[in-house]
């Protein structure tokens, strides 16, 4: 899995604006597009576009959008 | 994994009552309007219905059941056993089911007892009755499903709030040997008991001094000990996780074909749950209704009133799957080919 996919789809789940910049280094807790209803919404993404399933532990030990796409990364093998 | 099939039984008609009183998540202020909003939209719930106090799923269940017997035809001497399906039985003791025999006039040789279930309780009522209707020594049954949740839900606790409605079902079962079989297939995981729990009030917990006093348990989040409480992540994880790996193994064990099955009814428990379901197993959209948008999650009772408020006259001679699954956690799912039956448009109480 590529960043730029990644960064696609999570924009995408996310309903976050073009002009909005996300790094990976971006702490989750701190940006405008997170919350725990929105962490459903990955969740979503990774089992409906990944077949991917992730606990609630794994996202809730994810603290940047670094950590989500490692997780996403190791997941998908 | 427990598959098993029930030959014999039919689903004569099925019945559903809701409290009159709306309550809308646009009107929920105890969070923003962006966060209201994003809400209605995540979990696809626009409003729900609100017991007042003192009124019960018994009272509820009761007004569905007299309203599908009348209809039905079926006379009150005739039921041989009544399962109640409940969490929010009427006292700690003794069991609503015996309470609800009395009061629908069902005679003392009317088994009656009550099942402790939640969100999955519909398919193993429906499992239950099926098994005790079976072999034709008892001839008629009632299954009645349903919560009044909203007792348990805290005005200052965002995860439970928005999501919960009351309602209670009748579901009429009797013995027909012109039936085909229903088949069921039941899980659970004890493991995940305190995922959607209420910690105080059993025997376990007693209610105590400190039982109703408020906590914060992060932003959005008050409760006490007696209100629901409901770990979010770890129930959605598992509601798009085991779900359709049940449903893919009872459509194998049967010979079915996702395509072969007319209307997969969910439990109502939010739209973004259903249609990640519904995406994995690559159901179309048609085939899957929604009683959510304008009752919410309905607990036992969401399978049944969906199929009232949604699709009560196109389900004869149909085959339909039904799935339930939460607290518990408990899941399941059965499949069942359709007669003549009779569903009535939700009756409000």
């Amino acid at each position: 899995m590529e960043w730029k996919e990644f960064e696609e789809n999570i924009r995408e789940t996310l309903e976050i604006e073009d002009d909005i910049a996300i790094n990976k280094a971006d702490v989750l807790e701190n940006t405008e597009y997170w919350s725990s209803m929105h962490a459903l919404l990955i969740m979503a993404l990774a089992e409906s576009e990944y077949d991917i399933s992730l606990t609630g532990e794994e996202l809730r030990n994810s603290k940047t959008l670094r950590d989500l796409f490692d997780l996403f990364q190791s997941k998908a093998g | 994994m427990s598959f098993f099939t029930c030959s014999n039984i039919r689903l004569a008609g099925i019945a559903s009552s809701v409290p009159k009183k709306v309550v809308k998540n646009s009107e929920y202020t105890y969070v923003g309007e962006d966060e209201r909003n994003f809400l209605m939209k995540t979990t696809g719930i626009v409003e729900k219905r609100h017991a007042p106090s003192g009124i019960t799923t018994t009272d509820l269940g009761e007004k569905a059941a007299n309203e599908l017997l009348d209809q039905l035809g079926w006379k009150r001497e005739d039921i041989d056993i009544l399962v109640l399906v409940t969490q929010s039985r009427d006292y700690y003791l003794p069991s609503s089911a015996i309470i609800l025999q009395d009061r629908l006039g069902l005679p003392s040789t009317c088994m009656a007892f009550d099942v402790g279930l939640g969100c999955s309780g519909y398919v193993y009522g429906l499992s239950i009755i099926s098994k005790f209707l079976q072999d034709g020594q008892l001839k008629k049954g009632l299954l009645i499903a349903g919560d009044v949740s909203t007792v348990s839900t805290n005005f200052e606790d965002k995860s439970t709030y928005p999501l919960f409605g009351d309602a209670a079902t009748a579901t009429a079962v009797c013995y027909d040997e012109t039936a085909e079989p229903i088949a069921f297939e039941m899980e659970n995981d004890g493991s995940g008991y305190d995922t959607i729990i209420i910690r105080d009030g059993g025997a376990k917990n007693q209610l105590n001094d400190s039982t109703t006093q408020m906590k914060n348990y992060g932003p959005g989040i008050n409760r006490t000990m007696k209100d629901l409480e409901l770990n979010g992540l770890d129930v959605f994880s598992f509601s798009i996780k085991e779900p359709p790996k049940n449903i893919r193994s009872i459509l194998q064990r049967t010979n079915t074909e996702i395509s072969d099955i007319d209307y997969y009814v969910f439990h109502q428990a939010n739209k973004l749950i259903i249609e990640t379901i519904r995406k994995k197993l690559k159901i179309e959209k048609e085939k899957v209704p929604y009683s959510l948008t304008y009752y919410g999650n309905t607990s036992s009772a969401s399978i049944p009133l969906t199929i009232c408020d949604q699709i009560k006259d196109e389900v004869k001679h149909k085959r339909i799957l039904f799935c339930g699954f939460g607290v518990g956690l408990s899941w399941g799912s059965c499949i069942v080919n359709t007669k003549d039956i009779l569903c009535l448009t939700p009756i409000e109480f």
